[in-house]
């Protein structure tokens, strides 16, 4: 197996884990919170809210502008 | 105009606007001017947006288990591994080089986006982000 394959792989199997871990948390008896929940608790917070709007202003600049 | 209709009148209009600006930048390319506007454009909207609201409370956490109840809390440290999983892996792309047998985010991202079709979906879901983020 090359490396290219490799690095594919792996990438292809933490999207795969993402999928999953947002279908779990959609199913009570697993317990896991909802990632939007997450995210409410880390806005709750103002300094948390800041980050998360700088990190989304930096994601677009990164990848549309530059 | 009563509140629903207003609400459904903002929604709809938004919705327009992104699909529009989503159009422009997919016709754009990186390190140019109209790339540098039409992001620069979605930036200031919900800037603008964000600091119009900055004053009203913060929205409570949605009703989960507290545990206090009696009832199991749910868990969120599985999202912090995962977090630290996809920064890791991405770090270890970035240093290990080269891109074509390393991917980070940024290549992949690249590669996809040479379509004109995904890149508007990435920028209409990036948006889209951001909406979400003003009404948090």
């Amino acid at each position: 197996m090359n490396a290219q394959v490799l690095s594919d792989a792996v990438w292809a199997a933490l999207a795969a884990v993402v999928v999953a871990a947002v279908a779990a948390s959609h199913l009570s008896r697993l317990r896991l919170e909802r990632l939007s929940v997450v995210m409410r608790r880390i806005e709750a917070n103002r300094a948390g809210y800041v980050a998360v709007l700088l990190g989304w202003m930096w994601l677009g600049w990164h990848f549309f502008a530059r | 105009m009563n509140e629903p209709a207003r609400r459904r009148a903002t929604v709809a209009v938004g919705v327009a606007a992104a699909a529009g600006l989503s159009s422009w930048a997919a016709l754009t390319v990186p390190f140019s001017t109209g790339a540098d506007a039409v992001t620069a454009l979605g930036l200031g909207l919900v800037t603008v947006e964000v600091a119009a609201r900055w004053h009203r409370p913060a929205l409570a956490p949605a009703g989960t288990p507290t545990g206090g109840d009696g009832v199991a809390r749910a868990r969120w440290w599985p999202w912090l591994v995962l977090g630290v999983a996809l920064v890791a892996w991405e770090l270890v792309c970035l240093f290990l080089g080269p891109r074509v047998d390393h991917p980070t985010v940024s290549s992949l991202y690249d590669s996809a986006t040479r379509s004109q079709v995904v890149k508007g979906a990435c920028f209409f879901a990036w948006l889209c982000l951001g909406a979400a983020l003003v009404r948090s």
